[in-house]
């Protein structure tokens, strides 16, 4: 590959705290947050949008936008706005606007429904209001693919970066937490939040600090209902794409093993997200979360794999430049 | 520099109001039949409009086996049966080593997961068909509302040209719901009387449902086997208003940027395009949007291209317009007959381009575009071309 991309900036909103270094520390100090968020208040991130008939997914996703630019020091502006870009993955589980417009539709005896709340409960608003509160006007993706989404959706932003349909991706997942996605987790915690990356050329970050960018080296997807050989496959894959030997890998997050987990539960369509910031974080802070407790470790390359149950498996490949 | 594959579509299964499978379709679409009757689902009393486009005479049982019918939604139905259509149609029999790198990407509004049988599992449409069909690569459900078809088509069309795969399931389906009549009703968006797209007195859309599947192939790939091709894709552009999640930008300057996009992502000239598959839902801002965002990308040659919006016939399909529409531009190609505009009586003065009213009109095409522009003021267009050894 001619082209490095890079994650330069990270955005949080969870139930350990709105900001990556909360978020961190949480991490380090092992210790089980509570997996609902409380204290979170958009109007601190969202300047633009309207407040009204924002589901709390769409303002986690759009918070953790705003922080993610933020961190990357990244100004979006009619010079760049048509070469940067939005992808999202988020499972729709329960998505409460949508629990809300149904519940309109078969309480109202005339059926008569909120206008303004029909449009937040189509697929893509959350990823277009991100798009709208940031002035994004460049690939506009959303996409599905269970507990990988996220790290799918990180994935087609690598490969919209390495195409030159942009310069600068923001990419990641967000899920909320309301009763119906409960149900559908059987001997997990689900959790809540939003997780995005500023994701960039090398080229574009040229004349910004380099500071805290790791690169995406590499990225592969595959389908099996048999986790393990479709993991192994998705890593492989992803390996083989960043030029990376398996016996180089320094520290890999799996589905099994994400610290993220058991701090702020299984964040579904976000968990892949989540899993990335532990990897990227592991390297920034050159420390490896191993059995509850931070361990050090200078991270060269670390993965980040996704799977879900229904047969989705994702891989990421990030090195240090 | 990346080694770019060309990317040709070999097959095709369609689910349609007006046909299915693509005999019956092409020869409804191109005879101008519309597939708009009053909605037979649901009451449709306390609403605005009654008309629907729904899907009538489809028996999952001649394409899928009667055990697995029986844990599948309809919407699930449509898709497993659109692929086993495509696929067939494509004669196309895999190797193991290539099931485990063909790929399936789909693209809905509302039909994100099966939601009968075993909902534990929580299968996406595009998982049961890859399981189906024992596909190891990825397996993608997009959710751009509206332009979802047609960027699923063009993702897969990327996944091959610039990744390992060589052949990719794509497509996109929705099923006709209460709730999308009822949403777009109090957004007051719907067509009273019928869908006359660039009419000036059209009056809104009607709600459709539908799938298409295509099967698409790495140009190498299809030779080798002696594949029929039906056409070439050859661009794919993409963007955002970033202004409203609903109203659009009648300007059409963003809608133009994608259109520029994708016919330069095709190394193709704008005088070089001899159709465009309208996104044309007949609503009075989006047609006039389109037609400005077409006069802008191609200039005083707009008034030479003929664009039809087959949504007359078929109405709005949500995820799975894109994709009819791809197999349509692709038919075009492949029979050299532009399927009308139908229910277009009184010309706008503000949308004058040539929309082929009425009835089907004869032209050799070697390049068409196709237009989608959705929810969220997502914008995605594709170029399609004859193929041609070079």
């Amino acid at each position: 590959m001619d082209e490095h991309i890079v994650v330069s900036g990270i955005g949080i909103i969870s139930p350990a705290g709105n900001n990556t270094t909360a978020f961190w520390e949480a991490l380090c100090e092992g210790r089980r947050k509570t997996n609902k968020i409380t204290d979170f208040n958009p109007r601190d991130f969202i300047q633009h949008i309207s407040m009204r008939h924002l589901s709390r997914l769409t303002s986690f996703a759009v918070a953790a936008s705003r922080l993610a630019i933020k961190e990357a020091g990244v100004i979006i502006d009619d010079d760049n706005s048509r070469l940067t870009g939005v992808v999202l993955g988020n499972t729709y589980r329960g998505w409460s606007s949508n629990t809300q417009l149904y519940q309109q539709m078969s309480e109202d005896s005339l059926k008569r429904i909120n206008p303004f709340l029909f449009p937040s409960t189509v697929p893509n608003s959350v990823a277009g209001q991100i798009a709208i509160e940031l002035g994004i006007k460049g690939p506009n993706t959303s996409l599905v693919t269970g507990y990988a989404c996220a790290t799918d959706a990180i994935g087609y932003a690598l490969n919209y970066l390495r195409r030159h349909k942009a310069d600068i991706i923001i990419a990641g997942g967000a899920e909320e937490l309301t009763s119906e996605s409960a149900e559908y987790f059987k001997g997990v915690i689900p959790g809540e939040g939003a997780a995005m990356f500023n994701m960039e050329t090398l080229e574009n970050n040229r004349l910004r600090s380099m500071q805290g960018c790791i690169e995406i080296a590499g990225y592969a997807s595959t389908y099996d209902v048999e986790t393990e050989k479709g993991a192994q496959r998705a890593v492989n894959m992803a390996l083989e794409q960043a030029g990376v030997k398996p016996q180089e890998v320094d520290y890999i997050n799996t589905e099994d093993n994400d610290p993220a987990k058991s701090i702020i539960g299984h964040t579904l369509g976000a968990a892949g997200a989540f899993s990335a910031a532990v990897c990227i974080l592991a390297m920034r802070n050159n420390l490896i979360p191993v059995s509850g407790k931070m361990q050090g470790k200078d991270v060269k390359v670390s993965l980040s794999v996704s799977s879900d149950p229904s047969g989705n498996h994702a891989c990421l490949v990030f090195r240090k430049i | 520099m990346i080694r770019k594959k060309r990317v040709v579509i070999t097959g095709m299964g369609l689910i349609t109001p007006i046909g299915i499978g693509k005999d019956e379709f092409w020869s409804a679409l191109i005879s101008g039949r519309s597939g708009i009757k009053e909605i037979n689902s649901f009451d449709t009393s306390f609403y605005s409009s009654r008309l629907g486009a729904e899907i009538s005479g489809f028996n999952p049982q001649d394409f899928i086996e009667k055990k697995t019918t029986g844990s599948l939604d309809k919407a699930s139905q449509f898709g497993l049966a659109a692929a086993k259509m495509a696929l067939e149609d494509a004669r196309l029999e895999l190797k193991k080593e290539e099931r485990e790198k063909a790929g399936v990407i789909i693209g809905t509004t509302t039909s994100v997961y099966n939601s009968c049988g075993d909902e534990k599992t929580g299968k996406t449409i595009p998982n049961i068909i890859s399981g189906e069909f024992s596909l190891g690569g990825s397996s993608v459900l997009l959710t751009t509302s509206c332009a979802a078809g047609t960027y699923a088509v063009g993702e897969s069309f990327d996944c091959i040209r610039y990744l390992d795969a060589e052949i990719m399931l794509a497509g996109g389906l929705d099923t006709l719901l209460e709730i999308s009549h009822c949403g777009f009703s109090a957004l007051r968006s719907l067509a009273k009387k019928c869908c006359s797209p660039f009419d000036r007195r059209r009056s809104g859309l009607v709600i459709g449902e539908g799938a298409c599947v295509l099967i698409l192939e790495s140009l190498e790939h299809a030779l080798n086997r002696n594949a029929n091709i039906y056409a070439e894709i050859s661009g794919y552009g993409l963007n955002c208003n970033a202004s409203h999640i609903t109203s659009l930008d009648i300007n059409g300057e963003e809608a133009a940027n994608s259109i520029r996009a994708a016919l330069l992502d095709a190394g193709i000239k704008p005088k070089d395009v001899d159709y465009i598959n309208a996104h044309g839902t007949g609503t009075v801002a989006n047609d006039l949007m389109e037609t400005n965002a077409i006069k802008k990308a191609f200039g005083d040659y707009a008034y030479k291209i003929p664009a039809s919006s087959i949504k007359s016939m078929l109405g709005h399909s949500f995820g799975a317009a894109g994709a009819i529409e791809a197999a349509t531009c692709a038919l075009v190609i492949g029979n050299g007959i532009l399927p009308p505009t139908i229910n277009y009586e009184e010309p706008d003065p503000a949308c004058d381009l040539d929309y082929v009213p009425n009835s089907s009109r004869k032209k050799e095409v070697g390049v068409a575009l196709s237009n989608s522009f959705a929810f969220g003021g997502v914008n995605s267009c594709l170029v399609f071309s004859k193929y041609r050894n070079k």
